[in-house]
C-alpha cells in the first residue's frame, strides 16, 4: 500500500472554480430505487 | 490517496470538503512533472483559480522536506510498497513481460488536485501512467514520448511553452527552488484557461456546430485540445490492453 503525506490540516481554500466547458458531463447510471415495502403489509399491520 | 477532512460517511469526489491527493508511483523529471502538471489542470472538469497560499502542504517548508508551494510534490514521507504489475515490452517491442514489482525502489509525484472528481483520478492515472513510463522505459514509453511531443504541439500552437520551464516540482537542485517563478507559470496558465472559458461559452451557440464537421480540434481551443488528447491517448491504451487480453500482440 501507498500512504500518502496529508497534504494540511487545513482544505484548499480556492475561491474560485468554474466548470470546464470543454468537458461534457458523461451520464451516470441511475441509483436503482429503494425497495418498496409492501403497502398492503402495512396496511394490514395498521388495522391490527 | 489520501482524503483528509471527511467524515466516513460523506462522499469524497468533487466534494470540497474532502481534500484528494493522487499519489502515482516514481519520481518525473521537471518536465514530466510540468506536463503532469499542465494536464491535470486543463483536462479538468473544473477550471481552478488558485490563490498564493492555497498549496502549501505540511511538508512544504521545513528541515526534512522542503517540497515547496506545488501542485506537484515528490514523496512526502509515508511508505513506498513495490508490489505493483510493471508492464515491459521484449522481443522487439511485440511481446509484454510483466514484472511483479515496480522497477524503481522509492518515489512517488504526488498531485495536490483538492477537491478532485472521478475525472480528475481517471485523467491523472492515464497521464502519470504515460509519463513514467517514459521515465522508466516501460511498455508505454513510445505511447507516452508522442503524448509528450503532441503537449509540445499544443504549448506551441497557444505560445505557452515557457510554461514547461517552470519549475513545477521542487527537487534537490537549487535552480528548482523558486516557488514564485512555479506560481507565476500557474497562475499563467489558470488565466489563459479562463479567458478559453469565457471565448468559448460565448461561442459555443456559433462555432461548434459549424467545427463539428472538421477533423481537426485545433479551432477549439486549449480545453477542448487537452480532452481530444486525452480521449486519443486512453483510447489507445484500452485498445493495446485488449490485444493482449485477446491473445493478439501489439
Amino acid at each position: 500500500m501507498i500512504r500518502a503525506h496529508q497534504p494540511g490540516s487545513q482544505p484548499f481554500d480556492i475561491p474560485e472554480v468554474i466548470p470546464n466547458p470543454a468537458v461534457v458531463p458523461k451520464q451516470e447510471p441511475a441509483p436503482k430505487e429503494p425497495i418498496k415495502v409492501s403497502e398492503k403489509v402495512s396496511h394490514e399491520r395498521q388495522h391490527r | 490517496m489520501s482524503a483528509s477532512s471527511a467524515s466516513p460517511s460523506l462522499r469524497f469526489l468533487a466534494n470540497c470538503k474532502v481534500q484528494i491527493q493522487v499519489c502515482s508511483p516514481g519520481r518525473l523529471n521537471a518536465r514530466r512533472s510540468a506536463l503532469l502538471g499542465i494536464g491535470f489542470y486543463l483536462g479538468s472538469d473544473t477550471l481552478r483559480r488558485y490563490a498564493c497560499g492555497d498549496l502549501e502542504t505540511t511538508v512544504s517548508y521545513g528541515r526534512r522536506f522542503q517540497r515547496g508551494r506545488r501542485l506537484i510534490i515528490y514523496d512526502g514521507g509515508g511508505e513506498f510498497d513495490r508490489n505493483f504489475e510493471w508492464w515491459e515490452r521484449f522481443e522487439n517491442g511485440k511481446d509484454r513481460l510483466i514484472r511483479l514489482q515496480l522497477p524503481f525502489k522509492n518515489g512517488r509525484s504526488d498531485l495536490l488536485a483538492g477537491s478532485g472528481s472521478k475525472l480528475d483520478l481517471e485523467n491523472v492515472n492515464l497521464l502519470a501512467t504515460l509519463l513514467i513510463h517514459a521515465e522508466h522505459q516501460g511498455y508505454w514509453s513510445k505511447l507516452g514520448e508522442r503524448f509528450e511531443e503532441d503537449m509540445q504541439s499544443l504549448f506551441d500552437r497557444h505560445l505557452l511553452a515557457g510554461l514547461v520551464t517552470a519549475p513545477w516540482v521542487r527537487a534537490d537542485e537549487a535552480e528548482t527552488a523558486d516557488d514564485k517563478e512555479f506560481l507565476s507559470a500557474l497562475q499563467e496558465l489558470v488565466a489563459y484557461a479562463f479567458e478559453e472559458s469565457v471565448r468559448v461559452k460565448k461561442q459555443s451557440g456559433i462555432l461548434i456546430p459549424r467545427l463539428q464537421n472538421k477533423s481537426t480540434s485545433s479551432f477549439q481551443g486549449i480545453l477542448h485540445e487537452m480532452q481530444s488528447m486525452l480521449q486519443k491517448y486512453r483510447t489507445e491504451v484500452v485498445r493495446q490492453s485488449r490485444q493482449h487480453d485477446n491473445g493478439g500482440r501489439t
